[in-house]
């Protein structure tokens, strides 16, 4: 086996053209552009009858004021579907803006457990529509807030240049309320990271360590402010606040999501690398069951 | 005037014909190396050492078993001019040390203000402010390259703003025009290098032999910059299709993305970046004034404010000069010390005289010949080989040639130096080993891995050489007349 011992040194011109191509690319900020999001047009997706999704409705009109006024309401309820295809045809037909639904949709029989069920699985791989997924199950769904959404946490592994889940976020939160921009650095891949640095004699472990660490916070941060900013600049007078830290994400999300009044998560779910849901989006929307999720 | 040039003015020796031709033949092997430096895979400083080390020991052997009463090399002590002597080895009084204390001054000066984030600051600052409009951004670049290798050096001038050049036009998704970017910062680092004294090594090597200050140099060679210049934006903008947006919608876009860069991010502290400001301007003040310093202090000379405002700089950095000292380039030093001990040697051994006879006749040919050919000769050789060598034999010889320095033996006003001075620096344009910045443009375009070989570089760079070159005899004739 090839030993990678002998790596040659970089010239001192190289060592200079990469060291301020550094400092340019730390001067470097994503910004944040702030867009309206008009949703036109809702679509529920509910299993049960018409009667059970006019009361739905109500619930979700309360919960989204500023959905409620601009949009047209629509509902499809069990009997209009009876597989995958026949919904997801209704739904390319309908074309709507958004689509609320529950999970684990006309799998009462199954008594589910940790899944989104194949309706939602299908809907959110499929479809480029934003899904808000609505707190529990179909067979056992919870009650949404009694009151409009207040609180929206944004969570992701990848905030920076984000616009469109900060947008969205902003979107269905009440003016009053507040939005957590949350961004969760894998601190076990960090680790892991860390490890093969320690075994490079070029490189200064604890050096590194810091630097690396600063540059994984600083980034998202930025963009953050930035987000804070632009709201500001648009007219958008909600509270806006930043977490970024190191940890376990579905733990630590977890444990932000028991420490404020979240409302609502938003998050994205398209992985360009597969066709399956992102797999923190996926854990999460499993694992945090009681709050309303907008999967986009 | 130093006492390497003091020295050398008189050889008092017979030198054998066929010593003069041996030491003629490794003058061209040294210069050959240098060439080639790449290939040989050697530090020039290596390369020109072990030459000056050849060179003192077979000259010494040589001046042995030729004729010993009157040996080549002049040993014996330096008779200093309140008549005391000093015993120093040979090499020593042979390295023109005002050149040395300037470079190593300024090179420590430069790289411990550069901490403070000022040039960085101003490069992003210049890059919002072009609104991230290609057109604008070359211009804005290009003068940055300018002022930066009048204030730096060729290559950290180079180095930077090619740095900013790679992230912005990324940012700004316009790496189609990068190579034309790239290109043509790197021909005009070697345009901004002649704007002052200590702008590139040949200008102090040849302004310190001329004995033109600082102030005279800027003066003369302002212009010449400027239109220089400009003239070679818009070559670019005709070669590279660099052209400004038209849409609104184009222009909003493009301003949204570099305002995203935060100039602030490379101060470090406001109270160093302000020092530095002051420093800097502190710097040029006393360089462009040295002459005129009272109490006898000009006598200290150029290299003694360099060293002067290195030191003063490093107090910011008290407790980790050291990484400073480790940062400045001891193998361009070496190079230069060995350089100026084998150009010794080789004065010794007549073989600048051989070469002064034949650029004699070069100077013989009417006015605007004779200058027109020295300075295309010095391009042709400075583009192929390295210019530090070529300035500092062209000084020598020119030092010594009535046509230049006339009867008194001095004349910083002779058109000849500015020959040799446009020549050196902008023959490097011509091919991209031609200097040191050349080498680095080369380096960061290979680094973004875009198309450009060493033939394709001659054939679009030549270009703009050619038309820098004809604008530089025609204004040196010019400035002939006028002064």
């Amino acid at each position: 086996m090839n030993e990678p011992w002998h790596h040659p040194s970089p010239s001192r011109s190289d060592e200079a053209i990469d060291e301020f191509e550094s400092i340019f690319k730390r001067a470097e900020r994503t910004p944040y552009r702030f867009a309206d999001i008009s949703i036109k047009s809702v679509a529920l997706v509910t299993d049960g009858d018409q009667q059970a999704a006019d009361v739905m409705m109500v619930d979700l009109k309360r919960f989204l004021p500023q959905v409620a006024d601009a949009a047209e309401w629509v509902s499809v309820t069990g009997e209009q579907f009876h597989n995958v295809n026949e919904l997801l045809q209704l739904m390319h037909d309908r074309k709507p803006d958004l689509i609320v639904t529950s999970r684990c949709l006309s799998e009462a029989s199954l008594v589910p457990q940790h899944t989104l069920g194949v309706y939602v699985d299908v809907m959110t791989q499929t479809l480029s529509t934003p899904l808000l997924l609505l707190p529990g199950t179909a067979p056992q769904p919870h009650p949404l807030a009694e009151t409009a959404c207040r609180g929206v946490m944004v969570v992701t592994d990848n905030l920076a240049g984000d616009d469109r889940l900060v947008n969205h976020a902003v979107s269905c939160c009440d003016p009053n309320g507040t939005v957590w921009l949350c961004h969760v650095e894998d601190d076990l891949l960090f680790r892991r990271y860390l490890d093969a640095i320690r075994r490079i004699p070029q490189i200064n472990t604890e050096q590194a360590q810091e630097l690396i660490a600063e540059q994984l916070v600083a980034i998202p941060t930025h963009y953050a402010e930035s987000c804070i900013q632009g709201l500001k600049e648009a007219g958008v007078n909600l509270t806006v606040e930043q977490i970024v830290e190191f940890g376990h994400r579905v733990a630590r999300y977890k444990n932000l999501v028991s420490r404020y009044a979240v409302d609502l998560l938003v998050t994205n779910t398209k992985d360009n690398d597969q066709l399956a849901m992102h797999g923190m989006a996926y854990a999460l929307s499993v694992e945090l069951t009681d709050v309303a999720q907008l999967l986009l | 005037m130093s006492i390497f040039f003091a020295l050398s003015d008189v050889v008092e020796h017979e030198v054998p014909v066929w010593v003069t031709g041996f030491y003629l033949l490794v003058l061209i092997g040294m210069v050959v190396c240098l060439a080639f430096e790449e290939k040989i895979h050697a530090k020039k400083s290596l390369i020109v050492g072990t030459f000056a080390g050849f060179c003192l020991v077979t000259e010494t052997v040589i001046g042995y078993f030729t004729d010993r009463a009157h040996p080549m090399l002049p040993f014996g002590s330096i008779t200093l001019p309140n008549g005391h002597e000093i015993a120093l080895p040979i090499y020593v009084p042979a390295i023109d040390w005002s050149v040395i204390t300037i470079i190593l001054g300024a090179s420590l000066f430069v790289e411990v203000t550069s901490r403070s984030g000022i040039f960085t600051w101003l490069a992003i600052k210049l890059t919002k402010q072009s609104k991230g409009d290609p057109w604008r951004l070359l211009v804005f670049y290009g003068a940055l390259t300018v002022i930066f290798s009048a204030v730096l050096n060729n290559v950290t001038a180079m180095i930077i703003v090619g740095s900013l050049t790679t992230v912005s036009l990324g940012k700004l998704e316009r790496r189609d025009l990068l190579l034309g970017f790239l290109i043509t910062e790197g021909l005009l680092t070697n345009v901004g290098g002649l704007l002052t004294l200590i702008s590139s090594v040949p200008n102090i090597i040849v302004g310190q032999a001329a004995g033109i200050g600082f102030v005279p140099f800027f003066l003369t060679a302002a212009p010449f910059v400027g239109v220089a210049t400009l003239v070679t934006l818009f070559q670019a903008r005709l070669t590279f299709g660099v052209k400004g947006l038209l849409t609104d919608e184009e222009k909003k876009v493009a301003a949204e993305l570099v305002a995203g860069f935060d100039e602030k991010e490379s101060v470090p502290s406001v109270r160093f970046f302000w020092c530095s400001v002051l420093l800097l301007l502190g710097f040029i003040v006393c360089l462009a004034g040295q002459s005129a310093l009272p109490w006898d202090l000009d006598e200290l000379g150029m290299g003694f404010v360099a060293l002067f405002f290195a030191g003063l700089a490093l107090w910011f950095y008290k407790h980790e000069v050291d990484t400073f000292y480790k940062a400045v380039d001891w193998d361009l030093l070496g190079f230069f010390a060995s350089l100026f001990v084998v150009i010794y040697v080789m004065e010794q051994a007549e073989v600048l005289a051989i070469i002064g006879e034949g650029i004699g006749a070069m100077l013989s040919l009417p006015g605007p010949a004779a200058q027109a050919s020295l300075l295309v000769s010095a391009a042709a050789a400075s583009s192929v080989t390295d210019n530090i060598p070529l300035a500092a034999v062209l000084a020598k010889i020119l030092a010594v040639n009535p046509l230049v320095v006339g009867s008194e033996g001095s004349n910083p006003g002779s058109p000849f130096w500015w020959c040799v001075i446009y020549g050196a620096n902008l023959g490097g344009n011509i091919t991209p080993i031609g200097s040191a910045s050349t080498v680095v443009a080369m380096t960061i375009i290979h680094k973004n891995r875009l198309p450009l070989t060493f033939l394709g570089f001659v054939k679009v760079a030549s270009a703009f050489a050619v038309v820098q070159i004809i604008l530089a005899i025609g204004y040196v004739w010019i400035t002939s007349h006028l002064f």
